[in-house]
């Protein structure tokens, strides 16, 4: 019967445990959620530099294609 | 942000059609101060802004960083002219550039857009050949892979010039017309950093980047690019260290291993 106690603290505490894991994979993936921004205020054209000269040979616009290194939405690019 | 400004964004996607691409990681450095303090921030972020035609044929090319004017005013210009022309007469007032240092390039780059940047290229090129009888001569056209180029000095140089450039020179009543200088005179003095960079990308990388666009007018962004990042930038994409490792660290090289030494 006094293992009963033990063993009932030990599953609390794995509990306990897993939470804390979750809580910080959720905090982890809520901190890299965050580090994507808006890449400027340019509409930008989701199919990258095809999609652009597609568009290009339909509106008649010249291409405008920016090389970077990183990436324009991360807060760290 | 460059591309934050709303003016300047709503301008180029009623001239352009925007696309941006990743071309590779950055390097992220982090300080712990001893107060507890962090500071974070990326390193060598350099950028080419690409102009082309919806076939690829670049029109113009725009390495290096530029304040929200500077980078107005060089789109402007990359644009083809009909395009320039049906802007609005108010477009372009307080959208000049470095002083009329800039010109057009459409539609083809010529040396005459390159400050003279173009005939160092091409004083370089002949060097090559005569130092290496396999890259044939001039006159057999034989493209030079622009990885056999070493990049362009960071700062104006002398140039020799050829006895009809020296007639025009004294034509033009030049003292000394043995040598002249490539590029334009850098002010001494800017308001702040970033007026500098915007000087520097306008008046000295976008020109050189022009000369090697001249070699190979139809060459595409692809081919070019890895070229404009080395030779103009200075910044070797290859490099897995993205040439920070001696910059950072000195003569310490043994720290950038990637490897333990062994005992």
């Amino acid at each position: 019967m006094k293992l009963f106690p033990l063993a009932l603290m030990s599953s609390l505490t794995l509990l306990w445990g897993i939470a804390a894991c979750q809580s910080d994979r959720i905090r982890e993936e809520a901190a890299k959620a965050s580090d994507f921004v808006q890449p400027g205020l340019v509409a930008w054209n989701a199919g990258g530099l095809e999609g652009a000269k597609q568009a290009a040979s339909v509106s008649g616009r010249p291409v405008l294609l920016v090389e970077v290194f990183g990436q324009l939405d991360r807060v760290h690019c | 942000m460059l591309f934050s400004n709303p003016e300047l964004a709503a301008w180029m996607d009623a001239n352009f059609e925007c696309a941006w691409r990743s071309v590779g990681d950055v390097a992220v450095a982090r300080i712990d101060f001893p107060d507890g303090s962090v500071m974070e921030r990326t390193l060598g972020g350099n950028l080419i802004t690409w102009v082309c035609q919806a076939d690829g044929t670049i029109l113009d090319v725009l390495p290096g960083v530029m304040d929200v004017r500077t980078y107005r005013h060089a789109l402007q210009e990359a644009l083809p002219p009909d395009a320039q022309e049906a802007l609005p007469p108010d477009a372009t007032e307080g959208w000049e550039g470095w002083d009329g240092w800039y010109c057009g390039t459409f539609p083809a780059p010529t040396l005459d857009f390159t400050f003279g940047w173009g005939e160092y290229l091409a004083n370089e090129i002949e060097a090559l050949r005569s130092s290496d009888p396999s890259l044939g001569s001039q006159a057999d056209s034989k493209p030079i892979a622009l990885d056999r180029l070493r990049p362009f000095p960071t700062r104006s140089v002398p140039l020799p010039i050829e006895s009809f450039d020296v007639s025009v020179a004294k034509f033009e009543a030049i003292e000394d017309p043995i040598i002249r200088w490539v590029g334009v005179p850098k002010p001494e003095t800017f308001e702040d950093p970033l007026a500098e960079d915007s000087w520097i990308a306008d008046c000295l990388l976008h020109p050189q980047a022009l000369a090697l666009l001249a070699l190979d007018p139809k060459i595409s962004i692809e081919d070019l690019s890895p070229a404009i990042y080395r030779l103009v930038l200075h910044f070797d994409v290859r490099d897995p260290h993205l040439g920070l490792g001696r910059a950072l660290l000195g003569r310490s090289d043994g720290f950038m291993q990637s490897e333990p030494s062994k005992p």
